[in-house]
């Protein structure tokens, strides 16, 4: 299907996104990865811009660690540009992004035993903190606050086992179906719903003290 | 109690992923427990919270960062294979030098001597030949020759 679109030769495929000329369409993926195979790297720029957000994101969330996202997301895209030549569209571009990213981070979690036990007094014990210190400086506090509760968040998350953190992370941050989300790691449909099920289980069981009074 | 609760059919819920019958099933439920919409409302603000969290951007030079070092792979990876395609070259060279140096040698090499029983075998013991040689294991072809001539 994807194959029909007519792909335009007139202009740049990249064009569209640093002026408003004649052409008014986006290229889709395929007309970037068309572009890129035909030796055009804006369109492997374009590529980048569009999905940085989200690799970063899921490496993020799936990592916890900031100082790590930088490196971790531009070797997910030197290994997108290395094997862009050889993709089939056999899935979709993010799809198969996606799929690149959540092998990495597993990688990356397997190899440093990244996985911490942190207790739910941990959690309670550095919410109180922050909150102790949102009183004492009141000027800061909010920013402050804002922080410890999205640290509470990337924390609890760390707690899950990789493979229900990356089930849970494609779904509630990415929004993916569970069909895609199925093809994109490629495992069933059963396995995605009953791992985000666990993975809901446990969140909640870790933040019940966060959500107690946040709600 | 907490078995008659629906909680993986709630964890669906949320994302939109049940059958109608099960829509039908929870919606009656919910209407009814207290606790499952609290449930569900949990779920909802857990996605709403997972979201915020994310927060992470890139410098705003990473694309070009990222085409750097992508082109720096792509020209080691081709000095490299251009090395190893010399590499191979070269041993393909020697290995066809070695052979057919092994190859000479075999057809150009002095004569092994002949064996005295290949070709005397039939020679009757009695014989002048026989008596010259004696009890010699090897013979060269000059001997032979003699041998016959003073026969």
């Amino acid at each position: 299907m994807l194959a029909a679109i007519p792909f335009q030769r007139n202009f740049p495929s990249w064009l569209p996104f640093i002026c408003k000329g004649p052409v008014e369409q986006s290229p889709d993926d395929f007309q970037l990865v068309e572009a890129f195979r035909k030796g055009d790297e804006k369109a492997f720029e374009e590529i980048v811009r569009r999905y940085q957000r989200q690799v970063a994101n899921i490496i993020y969330l799936t990592l916890g660690n900031r100082e790590e996202v930088d490196d971790l997301s531009q070797e997910v895209f030197i290994r997108v540009y290395r094997s862009l030549g050889r993709f089939q569209f056999d899935a979709s571009l993010y799809s198969w992004i996606y799929r690149i990213v959540v092998n990495l981070c597993i990688d990356e979690v397997r190899r440093k035993k990244i996985r911490k036990a942190v207790s739910l007094e941990f959690f309670t014990e550095r919410r109180l903190e922050g909150e102790k210190r949102s009183k004492e400086h009141a000027t800061a506090s909010d920013d402050m606050l804002k922080e410890e509760k999205k640290r509470i968040i990337v924390d609890a998350l760390q707690r899950l086992s990789p493979v229900h953190r990356t089930v849970i992370v494609l779904r509630e941050y990415e929004d993916m179906s569970y069909e895609e989300i199925a093809k994109t790691l490629h495992i069933s449909a059963q396995a995605v719903k009953s791992r985000i099920f666990r993975a809901r289980e446990e969140l909640r069981k870790s933040l019940k003290d966060y959500f107690k009074e946040r709600l | 109690m907490k078995t008659n609760h629906p909680e993986e059919l709630l964890s669906r819920y949320v994302d939109d992923e049940l059958t109608e019958g099960e829509r039908r099933e929870v919606s009656e439920h919910l209407a009814s427990c207290e606790s499952c919409r609290l449930s569900v409302e949990e779920l909802r603000a857990l996605r709403v919270r997972i979201r915020e969290a994310a927060d992470f951007s890139l410098p705003e030079n990473f694309v070009y960062s990222v085409l750097r070092s992508a082109r720096a792979e792509q020209e080691n990876t081709v000095v490299w294979l251009s090395t190893e395609r010399l590499a191979r070259r070269v041993v393909i060279v020697l290995s066809v030098l070695v052979l057919t140096l092994v190859g000479l040698g075999t057809f150009l090499g002095p004569e092994p001597p002949i064996r005295v029983d290949r070709y005397l075998i039939t020679e009757p013991t009695d014989t002048l030949v026989s008596q010259v040689l004696g009890t010699q294991g090897e013979i060269s072809k000059d001997v032979v020759v003699y041998a016959v001539l003073t026969k």
